[in-house]
C-alpha cells in the first residue's frame, strides 16, 4: 500500500508539474470576453495549423469555445442583433472566473506545455483584489481589455465608466512585486470599424494617451507594454450609442453594431497576436532568465524553463512562431519596452 | 426529494433534466422549436409571437449542458454513456441513490416503425428516498414490462405546444403507490433478493441473460465495489403470470430431471457398493 | 481477441457514417475484391436486451443497407427523403480477411459512433481507443457542405469537434490514416463537379488537415463514395410531420410542404398526399440542431434512372484498398523483415501474403490514386517498387543503403 501511495503521490506530482505559461485577462463586464477566447482560439487555431506545433483546447474549454464560435458566426451570417445589453448582474458574475485551458506541442509528441488564460472582470480589482494578484504573480502576461468604442467615440466621454482606466492603474500600482518584470498587453477590442475607415493608429494613440500614467508606472517597474488592437467579430462594425435605461447598469451608453458589407462574416482577425506576444516573451524570459541568479522567477517558473532547457526543438518552433508577432503596424505599438521582451 | 433524467431522442439523444418531485406542475415540456420561434420574431416575422406565448411560461425539460448539469450527479455518467445492465441501483460517494433502466421503447416509432429506445434514471437525495428507490428496483424488476410500458407513457408528444411532454404527476404517482404497497424484495427461482442500498454499493444490478458478468462490469467501470448480480431471467415475472408459469414448469422439470439422473447415479453406485462388498466376501 | 487494425468512423450526426459502412462491408465482400482476400463480417453478435430477459441479435449494419434499398425501391416518382435511422453511444464492428485457401486471417476493427458523440466532450473511453487508432475516416455529409450556409453545414459536419478528437491521436509516431469522406455526393459527380466538393472539403476541414499534413507519418487522403449510387441530391426543404389527430396524434410520416397547394403534402417517399380531414401538418420538433436555434432542413433526393434506380454503391471498395494498401505499410514499417519471424509464431497474414494481395489489386486496376475527385494529399506509402519485390530484398536494399 505504501508503495502504492508513493506511486500515486509521484503521479499527482507529475500532473502538477506540467509546465504551464500563465496569462491573466482584465476586463469591463460584459465586454464578451468569451468572444474574444473564441475569436483568439479560433485565429491561433487556423495560423497554427500547418506549422510543426498543435494547439488544443482542453477540458471544457473546447466545447465552450466552439459552440460560441457557431454562435456569433450565427449572428453574423443571419445578420441577428448582437448590440450591447445591460448587465443582468448575477448571473454573469458567479461563473466570470473561469480559466481556459489550451495545450501546446509539438505534433505527434507526447511533451507539450498548457497555457492558461483567466479573466477576471473588472469589479474584482477591488473586491477580491488578493485573488487577481496572486494569480497575476503566477502569470507571465497580464491582458487587458478595452472596449474600443468607448474609448473612441464622443470624446472617450464615456470611456471611464466602462473600461475603468483608473481603477486599472492604482490596481497594479498597488500590487507592483507581482506584475514586476513581466508585460501588460493593451488589446483594444472590437476595432472593426477604425480598421475599415484606416483610422488604427488613432486607436493607439488613443491609447497612449489614456493610459500615460500607466507607461510611466511601467517604465519604473520594468514592465513591458504593448498595443495590440484586435478584430474580434469581423463582419460587424460600431455603429452608435443609445441611451442605457436600465436601473441595475452604471453605463449611461450600450453600443450598437451594424453589418459590414453585402454578405458579413465571421472574420476575427489579429486575434492571435496576444498569443504570439505570450510565446515571445516567454522565449524572451527564458533566455533572460539564463543571466539571472535564480530566486523566488526560477521557483515559480521552474518545470517551463527547466523543459525550455531540455527541448531545443520546442523552443525553436515557439521562437519561430513568435517572430510573427506584429510590432510597428495595423496599429500594434510598444509602448514600453523592458530588459526581457527587449524588442528592437 | 426526487430528481428524473432520461436520455431520450427528440432530434438525436439528449440527455434530460425532466423535474423533480416538489415540483408542483403536472406536467414538463421539451420545447426546441421555441428558440427558433423566438429568433424569427426577433427578425421581425410576427406570426409565431402566438406560439411563442403559449410555450413561453410551461415548466421545461432542460437539457444537461457542461454549465448546466441540474444536480446530474457526475459519478452516475457510465449509466447513461454505457451498457451491460438492464436495471441498476447505486449509492454514491456523495449519498445520493440511483435508481437506472435502460433500453426501454418508447411509444415513438422512426420512419422504418423500430421503436426508439431511451433510459430514465432517478436520483434520491434522502433517506427516505433511498427506501422508495430500493422498492421501485425490486419491484421494476420483477414487473419489467408493466414498469416498461408505464414509463413509456410517460412521455408523449403534445401538438397543442409542438413539444414532448413528461408527466411528472403519473411519475410521482406511480412511485409513491409502488413505494407503500411493495417490499424491496422479490423473488427468483431459487430464492428472495433483498434490495438494500446499506449492504452493497449496487445494491441491485440486473443483467440479461447471456450476458457475462465480467463484461458488465468493465462496461460499467465498477471493479472493486460489492454488487448484488441478478440474472433477468431467473425473476419471477409477475406481470406475466404465463411466462412465470412457463418458468416454473420448466425450473420443475429441470428439478425432476436432475433427481431422476440423482436416483439413477445412486442406484449404480449402490450396485458397485454391492458388488465390492460380494468380491470381497468372495475373496475372503 | 484484439484486433489487427482499428479504425473509427467519425462525422456528425445523420451525415451518412453507418450507410458508409454499410456500403464498405458490402462491397468488400462482393465484387473483385473477392479474389484477393475472402471478407467476412465477423462482429461478435450485437445484442439488444429484451424486456423477458434474453438477448436478441441484430445485425445493425445489414439493416442499414436493407433501408437505403428500400428507399430506393419504394422511391416512386417524385423525390424523396432519406432520412432514417437511430444510433446509440457505438457500435463495433469486424471486417476478417483470410488468405483464399489458408486459415491466415487478418481482423480490421471498425468503431461506428452516435453522431450525439460528437456533440460534447469526448469520453475517456474513446480517447483510450483513438490513442490506438490506426486509420480514421472522417465522413462529410456532401448536401450540407455544398448547398447549406455555413452555420448548417458546419453544425451538420462537426468540423471543429472532429478536429478537437484528432487531437488524441497516438502521439508516439506510429503510421496513421486518414480518409475524408464526402458522401452523398452523386449529384455532384453527376454534374461532373465532384473537384469543388474536394474543394469544400479542404476549405472546411482545412485546419485539420494542414495539421495532419504537417504531422509526421500520417496519410491523408479524400476518397469521395457513393453510397446508394442512383440517389440524387434535390433540394432542402423546410422539415414538417403530418399527424393524425383522430388517432391519438399519430405520426402519419415526414413531410414536406406543396408550395402550390396547402391541402396537399409531399410525403418522404415523394408522393403527393391529400390532407384528410384530421390531418394536420406540424414543423418538426426533431429537426433542430441540439442547443441552437438552428433548424436542420430535411435533405430531399431524386433517383437517377427511374423507374428502374437500383442500388448501386460506387468507389466504396476504394476505401476498402486504400485502407489494405496502407495496413501493408504500416506492417512494413513497424516489422519490416522481423514480420516473416512474426508470421511463424502469430500464423496471421503476413506481409508477403498482403503483398501478394496488393499486386493482385494493382493487376486488376482496383486502386484509384486519382480521378473521380479520389485525392491523396500525403501519402507515406512506399514506392511502386516495393509493392511487386521481395519484401526482405527491398528491407535489405533500403538498410545497406542507408548504411
Amino acid at each position: 500500500m505504501e508503495i502504492l501511495g508513493k506511486l500515486k503521490d509521484a503521479i499527482s506530482k507529475k500532473i502538477a508539474d506540467v509546465p504551464t505559461i500563465k496569462a491573466t485577462m482584465l476586463g469591463p463586464r460584459a465586454v464578451g470576453k468569451t468572444s474574444i477566447m473564441a475569436s483568439i482560439f479560433s485565429d491561433a487555431r487556423d495560423q497554427i495549423a500547418g506549422t510543426s506545433l498543435y494547439f488544443h483546447p482542453l477540458g471544457e474549454t473546447g466545447t465552450t469555445l466552439i459552440n460560441k464560435k457557431r454562435q456569433l458566426m450565427d449572428v453574423i451570417e443571419k445578420k441577428k442583433s448582437c448590440d450591447d445589453k445591460p448587465n443582468t448582474g448575477a448571473i454573469e458574475a458567479s461563473n466570470a472566473v473561469a480559466p481556459f485551458e489550451f495545450e501546446m506541442g509539438i505534433l505527434r509528441r507526447e511533451k507539450s506545455v498548457n497555457i492558461v488564460i483567466t479573466d477576471y472582470p473588472g469589479e474584482y480589482l477591488t473586491s477580491q483584489s488578493k485573488v487577481v494578484s496572486d494569480f497575476i504573480a503566477e502569470s507571465h502576461i497580464v491582458m487587458v481589455a478595452i472596449d474600443t468604442p468607448y474609448l473612441m467615440e464622443e470624446g472617450g466621454r464615456y470611456n471611464e465608466e466602462k473600461n475603468e482606466v483608473k481603477k486599472v492603474i492604482s490596481f497594479f500600482t498597488e500590487h507592483s512585486e507581482a506584475i514586476k518584470n513581466k508585460m501588460i498587453l493593451l488589446v483594444p477590442l472590437k476595432c472593426e470599424l477604425y480598421f475599415h475607415e484606416k483610422r488604427i493608429d488613432d486607436v493607439t494613440s488613443r491609447v497612449n494617451e489614456v493610459y500615460a500614467d500607466l507607461k510611466v508606472f511601467c517604465e519604473k517597474n520594468n514592465i513591458a507594454c504593448v498595443v495590440t488592437p484586435i478584430q474580434t467579430l469581423g463582419g460587424v462594425e460600431f455603429d452608435k450609442f443609445v441611451d442605457c435605461n436600465v436601473a441595475y447598469s452604471n453605463l449611461t451608453k450600450l453600443s450598437t453594431y451594424s453589418f459590414y458589407g453585402e454578405n458579413p462574416k465571421y472574420l476575427p482577425m489579429f486575434c492571435v497576436q496576444p498569443l504570439y506576444y505570450l510565446l515571445t516573451y516567454v522565449a524572451n524570459f527564458y533566455e533572460w532568465n539564463k543571466t539571472q541568479d535564480v530566486g523566488i522567477w526560477g521557483k515559480i517558473k521552474g518545470s517551463l524553463l527547466s523543459m525550455l532547457k531540455d527541448d531545443d526543438e520546442f523552443l525553436h518552433e515557439i521562437k519561430k512562431l513568435s517572430a510573427k508577432a506584429e510590432t510597428d503596424n495595423f496599429g500594434y505599438s510598444i509602448l514600453v519596452n523592458n530588459t526581457i521582451l527587449n524588442i528592437k | 426529494m426526487l430528481r428524473y433524467y432520461s436520455y431520450y431522442n427528440v432530434g438525436g439523444f439528449k440527455d434530460m433534466f425532466l423535474g423533480d418531485s416538489t415540483m408542483s406542475a403536472k406536467s414538463t415540456f421539451f420545447t426546441p422549436l421555441l428558440a427558433v420561434w423566438k429568433r424569427k420574431a426577433s427578425e421581425g416575422d410576427t406570426s409565431v409571437l402566438v406560439k411563442i406565448e403559449a410555450v413561453e411560461n410551461l415548466p421545461k425539460i432542460n437539457l444537461i449542458t457542461n454549465d448546466s448539469s441540474y444536480g446530474f450527479p457526475e459519478q452516475a455518467v457510465t449509466l447513461v454513456t454505457h451498457a451491460g445492465y438492464k436495471v441498476n441501483l447505486s449509492s454514491l460517494s456523495t449519498g445520493e441513490c440511483i435508481f437506472s433502466i435502460r433500453d426501454i421503447d418508447s411509444n415513438d416509432c422512426d420512419e422504418s416503425g423500430r421503436a426508439i429506445p431511451f433510459l430514465l434514471l432517478v436520483v434520491g437525495t434522502t433517506d427516505t428516498d433511498r427506501i422508495v428507490l430500493e422498492k421501485l428496483a425490486a419491484y421494476t424488476v420483477s414487473h419489467l414490462d408493466e414498469i416498461s410500458n408505464k414509463f413509456a407513457k410517460l412521455f408523449s408528444y403534445n401538438p397543442q405546444y409542438n413539444a414532448i411532454e413528461f408527466s411528472l404527476q403519473t411519475i410521482n404517482k406511480l412511485i409513491e403507490d409502488i413505494s407503500t404497497q411493495n417490499s424491496n424484495s422479490f423473488r427468483t427461482l431459487t430464492k428472495t433478493v433483498v434490495v438494500d442500498c446499506k449492504k452493497k454499493d449496487i445494491a441491485l444490478f440486473a443483467i440479461p441473460q447471456g450476458l457475462d458478468k465480467a463484461v458488465a462490469i468493465r462496461e460499467q467501470n465498477v471493479k472493486g465495489k460489492s454488487i448484488n448480480f441478478v440474472v433477468l431471467s431467473d425473476v419471477l415475472p409477475f406481470d406475466n403470470p404465463e411466462r412465470m408459469e412457463r418458468m416454473l414448469a420448466q425450473y420443475q422439470q429441470q428439478r425432476e430431471s436432475s433427481l431422476s439422473k440423482r436416483k439413477f447415479y445412486l442406484l449404480i453406485a449402490s450396485i458397485i457398493t454391492v458388488a465390492t462388498i460380494l468380491c470381497f466376501f468372495l475373496e475372503c | 481477441m484484439e484486433s489487427d487494425l482499428k479504425v473509427l468512423m467519425m462525422g456528425g450526426r445523420r451525415c451518412g457514417k453507418t450507410s458508409a459502412l454499410a456500403s464498405l462491408f458490402c462491397e468488400a465482400r462482393r465484387g473483385q475484391l473477392k479474389t484477393v482476400f475472402d471478407f467476412n463480417n465477423v462482429t461478435p453478435p450485437q445484442c439488444k436486451q429484451e424486456q423477458d430477459g434474453r438477448m436478441h441479435e441484430i445485425d445493425s449494419l445489414e439493416n442499414k443497407r436493407r433501408e437505403l434499398e428500400r428507399a430506393i425501391r419504394d422511391g416512386g416518382n417524385g423525390v424523396f427523403l432519406v432520412d432514417a435511422g437511430i444510433t446509440k453511444n457505438y457500435w463495433d464492428y469486424v471486417l476478417r480477411l483470410t488468405v483464399p485457401g489458408t486459415n491466415k486471417k487478418y481482423d480490421i476493427q471498425f468503431r461506428d459512433c452516435a453522431g450525439e458523440v460528437f456533440e460534447k466532450n469526448v469520453p475517456t473511453d474513446l480517447v483510450d481507443y483513438i490513442k490506438k487508432c490506426d486509420v480514421f475516416i472522417i465522413v462529410v455529409d456532401t448536401p450540407f457542405l455544398m448547398e447549406e450556409q455555413d452555420v448548417e453545414n458546419e453544425c451538420a459536419n462537426r468540423y471543429e469537434e472532429i478536429s478537437d478528437f484528432l487531437r488524441y491521436m497516438d502521439r508516439g509516431g506510429k503510421p496513421i490514416q486518414v480518409l475524408f469522406v464526402p458522401v452523398k455526393c452523386e449529384k455532384w459527380v453527376k454534374d461532373e463537379k465532384i473537384d469543388e466538393v474536394c474543394n469544400a472539403v479542404e476549405k472546411y476541414h482545412g485546419n485539420t488537415i494542414r495539421t495532419l499534413l504537417a504531422s509526421p507519418n500520417v496519410e491523408v487522403s479524400i476518397i469521395p463514395i457513393e453510397t446508394a449510387g442512383d440517389v440524387i441530391f434535390e433540394e432542402f426543404r423546410m422539415p414538417y410531420v403530418l399527424l393524425d389527430r383522430a388517432d391519438d396524434n399519430k405520426i402519419i410520416g415526414k413531410c414536406s410542404k406543396d408550395d402550390a397547394d396547402d391541402t396537399v403534402v409531399i410525403m418522404g417517399n415523394g408522393m403527393p398526399h391529400k390532407k384528410k380531414e384530421n390531418e394536420y401538418e406540424y414543423e418538426d420538433i426533431t429537426a433542430v440542431f441540439t442547443g441552437t436555434d438552428i433548424v436542420r432542413k430535411s435533405t430531399w433526393f431524386s433517383l437517377r434512372h427511374k423507374p428502374k434506380a437500383q442500388y448501386a454503391p460506387h468507389n466504396c471498395e476504394q476505401l476498402v484498398t486504400h485502407i489494405l494498401r496502407f495496413m501493408f505499410n504500416k506492417r512494413y514499417k513497424e516489422f519490416g523483415f522481423l514480420d516473416h519471424l512474426r508470421a511463424i509464431f502469430g500464423g496471421g497474414v503476413t506481409m508477403d501474403d498482403m503483398q501478394n494481395a496488393l499486386q493482385e489489386i494493382k493487376k486488376l486496376n482496383l486502386i484509384k490514386n486519382k480521378g473521380e475527385g479520389i485525392r491523396i494529399l500525403k501519402s507515406c506509402f512506399l514506392s511502386e517498387d516495393v509493392l511487386t519485390k521481395p519484401v526482405y530484398q527491398e528491407k535489405n536494399k533500403s538498410d545497406s543503403e542507408n548504411k
